[in-house]
């Protein structure tokens, strides 16, 4: 083409879009490492740098150095048990949501309707529609010793008592189960959905029952499904807030509401930034060893490759 | 058929959604060893018909029996029926030895490891695969995954082999070789199978026994040369094989020939299986046909003008368009008649080539699909 007969503007206009079009990929991954960097990447470091701040008692920090932030971390032993009450009520949710969600997602990926499919996933899905505050009062009203369960179960059975109480132990697992167990569900039913049916019907006429066809067969094939889904809930609820925070008593609180006491209530953004590396460092950590430890590919985390992959 | 029959179908029907008759009503008595096909259309019922014997399918009415017992109630691991699936199916996360030895793993009786690796062997050497035992499903080529497969439905020595449409994912010289080695083994083992397919060609070689499965219900069930050379419906003579359909109606009988009336003019044939006044429709095969020397005086003659020349080594197809604007099918021995596009010939059949078949009601007609050959507006 003749660039005499077109326009200044038009070459111009040309030129830009042929500089775009060879830096196109530069651009299409640019624009997600810029909103990482500003937006998580420089905050956590500014939070880091927070963690050495000295604290100005009543006032907030000023910049310096110090340790005592840390120090204060290793030496009170109160914070190696919030640390141990994070990692137990994460594995225990995970355990909890993974062998509940299995036989839900299993049952969700083999319904022959379309129809009833798509509403169960839709069901699945609505539950993450109601903000998770309302969904801990919810409980709440159900399980308090005044509650729903408490007075049915003294009204119609022999117990007198109430036998479960608004905040505790189980309202907190049942709290965490409720809001993580749709995203264990969905991971496996992927993975679920990609083992070919045929495989299940070729066990079943080889003599093996409804069980030994789970374990032998759609177990193995949709252990990646299971890895992800685990590793997804812990590493969600090592970060959850809301319902220890409502639905827990203090000996139930986790790392995410000691460091909003921190910062809001003692006004110790230093330390609150300490802890909160620690979450950060946990998260990241239990994140590494998830990929390491299954063998996991980014695209498996996604959901297993169709008729499952056959990692011999 | 003295012999009780090994396998055997009572009236089996199944219904979809209180009015879909996906299977009607059918009988079969399979015997000993016997290597019977069903085949049909897609969407006719042989899958359904097949998935009911393995027990994935429960019969809305009838029972299938095995060596007299009924198994219709059975769940599918209690059946000892072996199953070879068109996906095929093998574990993708077990080597073949693991994948031929599965139903002796998952078993109630406890197998040592060495009768089981012993079992794998044997299976491995009768698909002529030995060696591949430690292999994984996806280092394997179609073919071979089609062989593992069947070994792993045989390992267990099951009472009958069902196999659903195992070849169609192959290519086709790959489809052939398989065909041949499925006989070879089923012979072997002289294991009573049930073959799904919708290849005709397929079912003639391969069968003791062809099912011809039409809208859920047997059109026919006879030997390979029964069910093409004897069709008893137009729609046996139109799926099984190359035909020539000259609808038409019978305008009389003599002692040994029959005279049908159709728009092409009269044919005699040697069929006097109907009534005067029948609607009925001739059918020659192509292999019938003749190509007429020039002036030679002989019954039934079609002029015509040859449209495409095939070339089939030893067989040559000629497709004629008559000037009634009907399409034949001629077969003819390559070296005694040459022709060429285009060039004006006459055709005849003797009336021992033809078979006089009922016409089908038009409603069935439809169902039946047939392609446009021999049928006429005028109707």
């Amino acid at each position: 083409m003749s660039s005499e007969n077109v326009g200044y503007g038009q070459r111009l206009f040309d030129g830009v879009l042929g500089r775009v079009k060879d830096h196109f990929k530069y651009i299409v991954v640019g624009i997600p490492v810029t909103m990482l960097t500003v937006f998580f990447l420089l905050p956590t470091l500014y939070l880091f740098a927070t963690s050495f701040f000295p604290r100005d008692i009543g006032a907030y920090y000023h910049f310096g150095f110090t340790l005592d932030n840390w120090a204060r971390l290793f030496d009170s032993p109160i914070y190696r048990e919030y640390l141990g009450n994070t990692l137990e009520l994460a594995a225990v949710t995970t355990v909890i949501s993974v062998v509940f969600g299995y036989p839900i997602a299993y049952w969700i990926a083999r319904v022959e309707s379309k129809n009833l499919k798509r509403a169960l996933l839709l069901m699945i899905v609505a539950t993450m529609w109601i903000t998770v505050i309302i969904r801990a009062y919810a409980i709440q009203v159900v399980l308090s010793s005044n509650g729903i369960l408490n007075e049915f179960l003294i009204a119609w059975t022999p117990i007198n008592n109430p036998v479960t109480s608004g905040t505790g132990y189980l309202p907190t697992i049942i709290g965490m189960v409720y809001g993580f167990l749709p995203f264990a569900v969905l991971t496996m039913y992927t993975s679920i959905a990609n083992i070919n049916p045929k495989l299940e019907e070729a066990s079943r006429n080889l003599g093996a029952s409804r069980i030994q066809t789970i374990r032998h067969v759609v177990l193995p094939l949709s252990k990646n499904g299971i890895a992800g889904a685990g590793a997804l809930v812990f590493i969600l609820a090592i970060g959850s807030y809301v319902v220890p925070m409502l639905l827990g008593n203090p000996s139930e609180w986790t790392l995410p509401v000691i460091i909003t006491e921190s910062v809001n209530q003692n006004l110790n953004v230093p330390f609150g930034a300490v802890l909160s590396m620690v979450l950060t460092g946990l998260t990241i950590f239990f994140f590494v060893l998830a990929v390491k430890m299954l063998g996991l590919g980014s695209d498996q985390l996604v959901g297993d490759t169709p008729e499952g992959d056959a990692d011999g | 058929m003295s012999s009780e029959p090994h396998l055997t179908l009572n009236g089996l029907s199944k219904v979809y959604n209180e009015t879909l008759r996906a299977v009607d009503n059918v009988d079969l008595a399979v015997q000993d060893g016997e290597f019977v096909t069903l085949v049909g259309p897609s969407g006719c019922g042989k899958s359904t018909t097949l998935r009911m014997i393995a027990g994935f399918v429960s019969p809305t009415e009838g029972t299938i029996e095995m060596n007299g017992r009924n198994i219709s109630e059975l769940t599918p691991d209690k059946r000892d029926i072996g199953m070879v699936f068109q996906s095929i199916a093998l574990f993708p996360h077990m080597t073949v030895a693991e994948n031929i030895s599965y139903g002796m793993k998952v078993s109630a009786e406890d197998f040592s490891q060495s009768e089981m690796d012993e079992r794998v062997e044997e299976m491995l050497e009768l698909i002529e695969m030995p060696g591949t035992e430690d292999r994984y499903p996806e280092e394997l080529s179609g073919g071979q995954q089609q062989r593992i497969g069947l070994a792993r439905s045989l390992a267990l020595q099951p009472e009958v082999l069902l196999l659903d449409e195992p070849l169609s994912a192959l290519d086709e010289k790959l489809r052939e070789q398989m065909q041949t080695e499925l006989t070879r083994i089923q012979q072997e083992l002289g294991v009573t199978t049930v073959f799904v397919t919708h290849n005709q060609e397929e079912a003639m070689t391969m069968s003791d026994r062809i099912v011809v499965m039409n809208d859920g219900n047997f059109e026919q069930v006879g030997s390979p040369g029964d069910v093409y050379n004897e069709p008893e419906s137009v729609f046996v003579a139109d799926f099984m094989g190359k035909s020539n359909l000259f609808p038409g109606e019978v305008l009389r009988n003599d002692s040994n020939q029959s005279v049908v009336e159709t728009p092409l003019g009269q044919f005699v044939t040697a069929d006097t299986s109907f009534m005067e006044g029948r609607p009925v429709q001739v059918l020659v095969r192509p292999e019938g046909m003749q190509v007429a020397a020039a002036g030679a005086e002989s019954e039934n003659t079609l002029d015509g003008t040859v449209e495409i020349v095939h070339l089939l080594g030893s067989i040559t197809r000629y497709h004629v368009r008559t000037k009634d604007n009907v399409e034949l099918v001629v077969e003819v021995q390559s070296d005694e008649v040459k022709k060429r596009e285009g060039e004006e010939i006459t055709v005849s059949f003797p009336p021992s080539a033809c078979r006089v078949l009922p016409d089908p009601q038009p409603s069935e007609r439809e169902v039946a699909d047939q392609p446009a050959m021999g049928v006429f507006a005028s109707e």
